[in-house]
């Protein structure tokens, strides 16, 4: 039955070894159950699948865990309820009414004490509890300013009124004409000021009137001051310096008032309907920089005095970072919308939840969900829950030593940097579980069809000798092989999906970021859209400079050497050793060095320029124009002669680059021919010499001798490392990035940050280090590897000494 | 060999199983459990302090203070914190309190690393703090729409960082070679023009060169003269700030104003400091090492090395440019809290201990620099009243701006820079190079928008 063998392997897919114990191998099974055992181990082990999780982990410091709340909280109401002091507390004998029919349904019978019926208070209702009431006792309300009538907004039409813009600059022209600076972003996405007419108080915009200057205009601050004289209103202005007030009415500006004891505390948003002015207040909301309070309720008063008497105690048992958590909590609970949203991207199943591989999965598909976030909204509660001010009365925690709140409490949400490492770490861990899992399926299989077909079935322990005898290599090169995975395939890897998401900037590599699809590799062909037009052009231009300096230099060097190798063979050259060690010096000193030592020599006043001027080469050049004369009044062929202005700009002539990359080539010659030359000239010794006699008597010429004899020989065992150089050359950095610093013109981003001599290497290095710009970076790093390994790859494998081998 | 191999892996692993199954042993000694009780949370502190005397007696000081928080101080230089916090930080290995220098506010707010502190903590520094430093550590942000500006509706100034230590370039003037500094730069020049054609006295040289041809200019720099930042006090005296007067407002950059800074830079300025040379073909400030020049430009980061020279110098206010003050730019050495770190409470207390008479005190003794306090609450600091270089720097510091910290500043440098260099070694026109500044800074500010 064959099915019976697929099932068999089906079934040790799932359970690993099951497969080899149906086969009645039960040390074979055994082998694969403890590697199974491993995996799913390894997984349930590092997960928390049987725990409960919680978001609020995320925030720093304690709960104040349930038995406070039974034990204190509770403990404080039910003593204030019972000693009945209603003028302090807001609530009499019967209790406040919210709380009780919250302990209602909580069935939780009146005045009740002991800790089993108070079990079902728990920290989490309660705080649910107090966002409720605090929520039901700040409900947006209309304050009528002159009467200070309060009703629920929902009550009130505040549609028709015009609102007044009690805060900011504006700039007055001597019509008393108003204007209002505002920042407008340009095509290139910079900032630009601009001035358009507005009005004195209720803002509005005149889009005909705009100016690009306020000069000639008068400043004009309004300070957010309302004060009120006989149902009168008045606005404290700085008109130049000096303080006025507008009539917030007429906007007649007259200069002093009397302010003692007129000031209107005015927080919301205010607006005047039919010649009477009105406050909009809803807690929570930020408004001129102010952040609206939420009123205290006669429970939160309670739970405050509960706090307090807790904080001012000397030995503090909890934190400033224990409040925060609170404030924190009940805002969430406030705003439904953002607990879910927090609730659902911080305790993420397959995050907080899942095990190692699971997660690992989870991991490099999405690249994390949860966002950063910095809760400062929370604060709008600090009256309510500490406290106003200073007063002990009030219980206010501020007054307890050390105490202070967090104005921003910052989560860092999911870095994509670290999930995907973290990620691909599980993703190739598991990849070795699952040669197992496949190499047992395939032996389940095939085991059950021997003994189907009643062919010879190893038994286990043979089986295992087998093995071990037969892959053997593989084996020893396994811890090899598992070390190679982490730190060679990884990186790759890593590299490689950088490619395919959207990070770039300074922030991204701490922020959360997406996959983008090809996104960055179509930006490349398409100029139109944003990343295109500096990257895709910029990509171009470098890839077509970067090809034509990997051929020029490898052929330069190349054939340099070749050249220079025919030299000193040649018999007639006198002090053959001497030249050949003077020759190869240049190979002797660290590239690098010679680098740095060309790029100082060949500076604008650098040495190679002083000793032309010296020579007097200098002279010959202005008098020929190729110093000396401004660029722009060049044209045609002469602009390629351009060496610079006073001195010959051999790396930072910003005009000609076509001398720049000249130069740099023939640089390249001098760090590059000695190793060629050596080589040949081994390989030119090696040449049989009979060769040549054969060609003498033939009566060829020495050019012939060259052309047919040596050449073709020595290109024939140079070839592959021609091939090499070019290579290298396509990536050599070092010449590039320690020479001329990939300048000039470099480091505008309208070209991609791509400078006139930047070959794909070193811009690449440019665009990650001085630019975060990883994503497109990686793109290039990934073409650059496709370009360089199908040269590569096709020029070996035409090669005569590759065909050979 | 095959089983030799195989016998290693199997010992091999033995070991590593055995080593993950040791178990402490109780040998007898009695644990005093009241030591573990406490509680105690730890902070992870990283400033630039080499061999950690400083920090070791500041750490000393503030655990009298606050017994129970354990500080572990690590060295890191004030660029390398901000970078590492980048990559440590996530992965939880970072620092909860960390340096850097006023220049990189910005960039560490904008890469997010850089907690805001409590506005209690404002206040407690406001009127002890010098305000100049708590100006170039105070932004304005607008939470409701994200925006660094400060004209932005719901605009809140929040502190990010407390300065620990003020510092600005100044006049170092060899008194062996001038006696009195000059007081206008006008008359900086005119001198300079006649001591550039003087012949050197620089013995071990070629006598007939004259100090020009010597490399020995009058005036140095101690960085390079296309540096924004050491620029900016020419800059000042042609009424050029960049970001507007308030230095707050990223859309006026106002490259375009320096073009009078520029020209002076190419027909005054360079002939005098540089001759026909680049921005940064002389080396001033190993020049005045050596005792062969008698002006630079340096800062008090120079000191080690002049006084270590021996040479005998002073700071001068900075000169005058057509009766207009050059005013330098004041910058800050600052400590802030990482934005991630899980002990904020205690890094923030840390961070406000920085600033205590204590620990500004121990800051002067070991590490020579002008506590960021209040100009009359340094006479409260041993030593600093005694200091003349610190107290000259002080005295500059009155007439200095604050640096601009909004986060579009980091794209100020680069344009700046290359619009001098263009001026100064190729000859292009001052404004179109203004120009091309202008753009460049536009160009980069829109980009990081996107």
């Amino acid at each position: 039955m064959k099915a019976l063998s697929t099932i068999k392997a089906i079934l040790s897919a799932f359970i690993w070894g099951s497969g080899q114990a149906l086969n009645r191998q039960y040390i074979k099974a055994l082998f694969f159950f403890i590697i199974f055992v491993g995996f799913v181990g390894t997984e349930l082990l590092t997960s928390s699948y049987f725990e409960e999780t919680t978001a609020y982990t995320k925030l720093v410091g304690d709960d104040l865990t349930d038995t406070w709340y039974q034990d204190n909280l509770y403990a404080r109401y039910f003593n204030l309820k019972n000693e009945n002091s209603i003028r302090a507390n807001g609530f009499d004998a019967t209790g406040y009414e919210p709380f009780e029919t919250f302990l209602r349904s909580l069935n939780i019978p009146e005045n009740a004490t002991d800790k089993e019926t108070l079990s079902a208070l728990n920290e989490i209702n309660m705080l649910q509890f107090i966002a409720d009431d605090l929520k039901a006792a700040n409900l947006p309300t209309v304050t009528n300013l002159s009467t200070f009538d309060e009703v629920l907004s929902t009550e009130f039409d505040l549609s028709n009124g015009t609102l007044i813009e009690r805060r900011g600059i504006l700039f007055v022209d001597e019509d008393g004409t108003y204007y209002i600076e505002r920042n407008i972003e340009l095509e290139d996405g910079s900032n630009q000021k601009e001035f358009v007419e507005t009005t004195m108080l209720h803002g509005g915009l005149n889009e005909a009137n705009i100016l690009l200057s306020n000069e000639g205009l008068i400043r004009f601050e309004k300070l957010n001051e309302i004060y009120e004289i006989d149902g009168t209103f008045y606005l404290r202005v700085k008109i130049d310096g000096s303080f006025r007030f507008v009539n917030l009415l007429t906007e007649e500006i007259i200069s002093t008032i009397e302010m003692d004891n007129n000031k209107v505390p005015v927080e919301g948003p205010m607006y005047v309907i039919d010649n009477t002015f009105y406050e909009y207040y809803e807690a929570g909301m930020i408004y001129l920089s102010q952040r609206l309070q939420y009123e205290q309720t006669p429970f939160t008063r309670v739970f405050r005095q509960a706090l307090y008497y807790d904080y001012s105690a000397d030995h503090l048992d909890y934190s400033n970072a224990d409040f925060n958590r609170i404030m924190v909590r009940i805002y969430l609970n406030l705003n439904t919308d953002l607990k879910e949203t927090f609730e659902s991207q911080y305790n993420n199943f397959f995050y907080d939840k899942a095990g190692f591989f699971i997660r690992s999965y989870w991991s490099v598909g999405t690249l994390g969900i949860a966002q950063k976030v910095n809760f400062t909204n929370h604060m709008s509660l600090a009256e309510a829950l500490a406290g106003q001010g200073l007063s002990e009365r009030e219980f206010s925690l501020f007054t307890t030593p050390g105490f202070q709140i967090s104005e921003n409490i910052p989560i860092q949400g999911h870095v994509s940097t670290m999930i995907l490492l973290e990620g691909l770490i599980g993703v190739i861990s598991s990849l070795f579980f699952f040669i197992f899992m496949i190499w047992g399926i395939v032996d389940a299989y095939r085991v059950s069809e021997q003994k189907r077909k009643n062919e010879k079935v190893l038994k286990d322990i043979d089986y295992f000798k087998d093995v071990y005898e037969s892959s053997y290599e593989y084996i020893i090169l396994s811890p090899a092989m598992f070390v190679l995975a982490f730190i060679s395939i990884m990186p790759i890897v890593f590299g490689f999906m950088i490619a395919f998401t959207d990070i770039a900037g300074n922030e991204s590599m701490l922020d959360n970021f997406d996959y983008v699809g090809f996104r960055n590799f179509i930006a490349i062909f398409d100029f139109s859209s944003g990343l295109g037009q500096s990257f895709g052009q910029a990509f171009w231009r470098v890839l077509g400079w970067t090809v034509v300096w990997a051929i020029l230099s490898t052929a330069t060097v190349f054939f340099g050497g070749f050249f220079q190798a025919l030299i000193l063979n040649s018999e007639k050259v006198v002090f053959r050793k001497f030249w050949r060690t003077l020759f190869i010096l240049p190979w002797a000193i660290p590239a690098l060095l010679s680098q740095m030592v060309f790029s100082v020599m060949f500076k604008e006043l650098g040495f190679i320029n002083q000793f032309l001027k010296d020579l007097g080469i200098y002279d010959l050049l202005f008098d020929i124009g190729m110093l000396g004369v401004n660029y722009e009044s060049l044209s045609g062929i002469r602009t390629l002669f351009y060496l610079g202005f006073e001195n010959i700009q051999w790396f930072t002539n910003p005009f000609n680059t076509t001398f720049v990359r000249g130069s740099i080539i023939l640089i390249n010659i001098w760090l590059g021919f000695p190793y060629f030359m050596a080589l040949m000239t081994g390989v030119m010794t090696a040449i049989d010499k009979t060769l040549y006699e054969a060609a003498d008597i033939d009566g060829a010429s020495g050019w012939q001798k060259i052309r047919l004899i040596t050449m073709p020989l020595v290109l024939y065992s140079t070839a592959p490392i021609l091939i090499m150089t070019f290579s290298g050359n396509f990536n050599n950095f070092g010449v590039i990035y320690f020479i001329t610093g990939g300048g000039p013109n470099d480091g505008k981003p309208s070209l991609g940050f791509a400078g006139d001599t930047d070959i794909l290497i070193s811009w690449m290095y440019k665009l990650t280090v001085d630019y975060s710009i990883y994503n497109m970076a990686s793109v290039f790093s990934v073409l650059i590897f496709l370009f360089v390994g199908s040269v590569t790859a096709w020029n070996l494998s035409r090669t005569r000494a590759f065909q050979e081998d | 060999m095959k089983k030799i191999i195989l016998l290693f892996i199997a010992l091999a692993s033995v070991f590593t199983l055995a080593a993950c199954g040791e178990t402490v042993e109780n040998n007898g000694e009695t644990i005093d459990f009241g030591d573990i009780l406490v509680p105690s949370s730890s902070i992870r502190v990283w400033m630039d302090d080499e061999n950690g005397e400083y920090m070791a007696a500041v750490i000393e000081e503030f655990n009298k203070v606050y017994p129970n928080i354990v500080v572990e101080f690590q060295h890191m230089g004030s660029v390398d914190a901000r970078e590492l916090l980048k990559t440590f930080g996530p992965s939880g290995n970072g620092a909860d309190v960390f340096q850097f220098p006023h220049d990189q506010l910005a960039q560490a707010v904008l890469e997010d690393l850089v907690l805001p502190l409590p506005n209690s903590l404002k206040t407690s520094l406001e009127g002890r703090s010098a305000q100049l430093g708590l100006d170039i550590a105070t932004l304005s942000y607008d939470e409701t729409n994200g925006s660094f500006d400060p004209t932005s509706a719901n605009a809140v100034e929040s502190l990010f960082a407390v300065p620990l230590s003020l510092e600005s370039v100044g006049l170092f003037y060899n008194k062996d070679l001038v006696a009195t500094p000059a007081t206008t730069m006008e008359a900086l020049l005119a001198a300079g023009a006649t001591w550039n054609a003087a012949l050197t006295s620089d013995a071990t040289d070629d006598p007939t060169r004259t100090n020009a041809q010597a490399g020995y200019f009058y005036l140095g720099t101690s960085s390079h003269w296309a540096d924004s930042y050491f620029m900016q006090p020419f800059y000042s005296a042609f009424g050029f700030t960049p970001f507007g007067a308030n230095l707050d407002d990223p859309s006026a950059v106002g490259y375009a104003n320096t073009v009078d800074a520029l020209t002076f830079f190419r027909d005054q300025l360079k002939p005098v400091v540089a001759g026909s040379g680049q921005t940064d073909s002389t080396s001033g400030g190993a020049n005045f090492e050596a005792g062969n020049i008698p002006y630079v430009i340096g800062g008090p980061w120079n000191h080690e090395a002049y006084l270590n020279a021996g040479i005998n110098y002073g700071v001068a206010p900075m000169p005058t440019i057509n009766g207009q003050n050059m005013k330098t730019y004041a910058g800050a050495i600052m400590a802030a809290v990482y934005k991630y770190s899980d002990n904020s409470e205690d890094a923030i207390k840390f961070v406000e201990f920085l600033t205590s008479d204590i620990a500004m005190e121990l800051q002067y003794e070991y590490k020579t620099k002008l506590p960021a306090l209040e100009n009359e609450l340094l006479a409260s600091i041993a030593g600093v009243s005694e200091d003349e270089l610190l107290l000259a720097m002080a005295e500059q510091l009155k007439t200095s701006v604050p640096m601009p910290t909004i986060p579009q500043v980091t794209y100020y440098w680069g344009p700046g820079e290359t619009m001098i260099k263009d001026v100064w070694n190729n000859g292009v026109d001052p404004t179109v190079a203004a120009a091309t500044a202008e753009q460049s800074y536009r160009v980069r500010s829109g980009l990081a928008n996107q």
